[in-house]
């Protein structure tokens, strides 16, 4: 039991996978690696997905279009035609790097989602993006008066979702993905062959598309919301 | 250290905001750029489809009111001329059937004529037949202004008689 114990422990923490020897050292954490090895994979399958493109596609075009016009009209259903081109880039990109990310599981990696530390810092920046365009659009007087809507009594409760918004986009995401790895890992530690598939595939590619879409969708309701 | 959040978060907004700018550039850039030109290649072929159409109902339209007038101009001239062709042919008939009255009036005359002149040689012919009889049976010769007179009193009652 100890010893089972021991293993999980290890299992579970973020590791630096090496050190730039700059300054004394700056560390770079393994789910940073992992990033960098998912970014070469989606640019890469950008790349293939989109060279050559014609009017009449072919088959590669087809499925880069479907991909990128599923997002689009994703968000143009939620943000609106007057504001869709500017988010849908990067409500895709993340989208497309959490699907792939939360998957990664599969191929024996750690899930970057499972560092505290990238789930924050998406839902930062979803913070970031979301109350970014809330005073863009409606300047800085307007975006404050959106605190008091729909009615003035609400404000401190919107005020508290600055903070909250973010927590929870990052708790969700990380608790999802981790509880995901700690099940697994367990469930490897007991039979190492064959059971672990169908846990797998329920926990790394079902909750993890699942967790993506959600994290896209919730930052895309908030957006419309602070927008409109 | 499971819940580790610390200044290494911001290797996540540098990753995240480089594979933002590499997937614009690769990806969603060039994706909705070709989805845009094709729908507006789309709407454009549809616009001009619909002008073509357009077009040519509207010179269907012209052509079939020209057929209309060609072919009531056609009946008009096929009328014209059957109209001319029975005038033209009353007009030989009334010709021919004048052109047959005067002829007939003609021979009518000339019959009359005819009779007219063989009446009055058959007169002649007679009384100088019965001149020469009359003169056998009496066997003298009369008296050419009395008797000539006489007889002549004679055949008038007898031409009246006769006639």
């Amino acid at each position: 039991m100890e010893a089972i114990k021991a293993e999980l422990n290890a299992q579970l923490q973020t590791h630096t996978a090496f050190e730039i020897p700059l300054n004394g050292g700056i560390p770079v954490p393994e789910s940073v690696v992992v990033t960098w090895a998912i970014m070469l994979v989606l640019v890469l399958a950008a790349i293939w997905l989109t060279h050559g493109m014609r009017k009449r596609p072919g088959r590669r075009q087809m499925a880069a279009e479907m991909l990128v016009g599923f997002i689009n009209n994703f968000c143009r259903d939620s943000l609106g035609e007057a504001h869709w081109r500017t988010f849908a880039p990067y409500l895709g990109t993340v989208g497309l790097y959490l699907a792939v990310a939360n998957v990664s599981g599969l191929f024996g990696v750690a899930p970057p989602t499972k560092d505290l530390n990238v789930t924050a810092g998406l839902a930062v920046m979803s913070a970031v993006l979301i109350y970014g365009a809330q005073f863009r659009y409606h300047g800085l007087g307007g975006g404050l008066k959106k605190f008091g809507a729909p009615v003035a009594i609400v404000a401190p409760l919107n005020i508290m979702e600055i903070g909250i918004r973010p927590l929870s986009l990052c708790m969700r995401l990380f608790g999802n993905i981790f509880a995901g790895f700690v099940i697994m890992e367990l469930i490897k530690l007991a039979v190492p062959a064959i059971i672990p598939i169908p846990f797998s595939l329920y926990f790394d590619v079902f909750d993890g598309m699942i967790q993506a879409i959600v994290f896209v969708f919730l930052t895309t309701l908030f957006l419309a919301e602070s927008i409109e | 250290m499971i819940l580790n959040l610390n200044a290494q978060i911001i290797w996540v907004f540098v990753n995240l905001l480089v594979l933002f700018l590499l997937m614009k550039k690769f990806l969603f850039g060039p994706v909705t750029k070709m989805l845009d030109e094709r729908a507006k290649d789309v709407s454009a072929t549809l616009d001009r489809a619909e002008s073509r159409l357009a077009e040519a109902e509207q010179s269907k339209a012209s052509s079939d009111e020209q057929l209309a007038q060609a072919q009531s101009e056609a009946a008009r001239i096929i009328a014209a001329a059957k109209q001319r062709g029975e005038r033209e042919y009353e007009r030989r008939v009334a010709e021919a059937e004048q052109a047959v009255q005067r002829l007939n009036a003609q021979a009518a005359q000339q019959r009359e004529a005819d009779r007219a002149a063989m009446l009055a040689d058959a007169k002649k012919q007679i009384a100088a037949l019965v001149l020469l009889t009359t003169a056998k049976v009496s066997q003298c010769r009369l008296d050419g202004e009395t008797d000539r007179s006489m007889l002549d009193s004679f055949l008038q009652e007898e031409a009246g008689d006769a006639l």
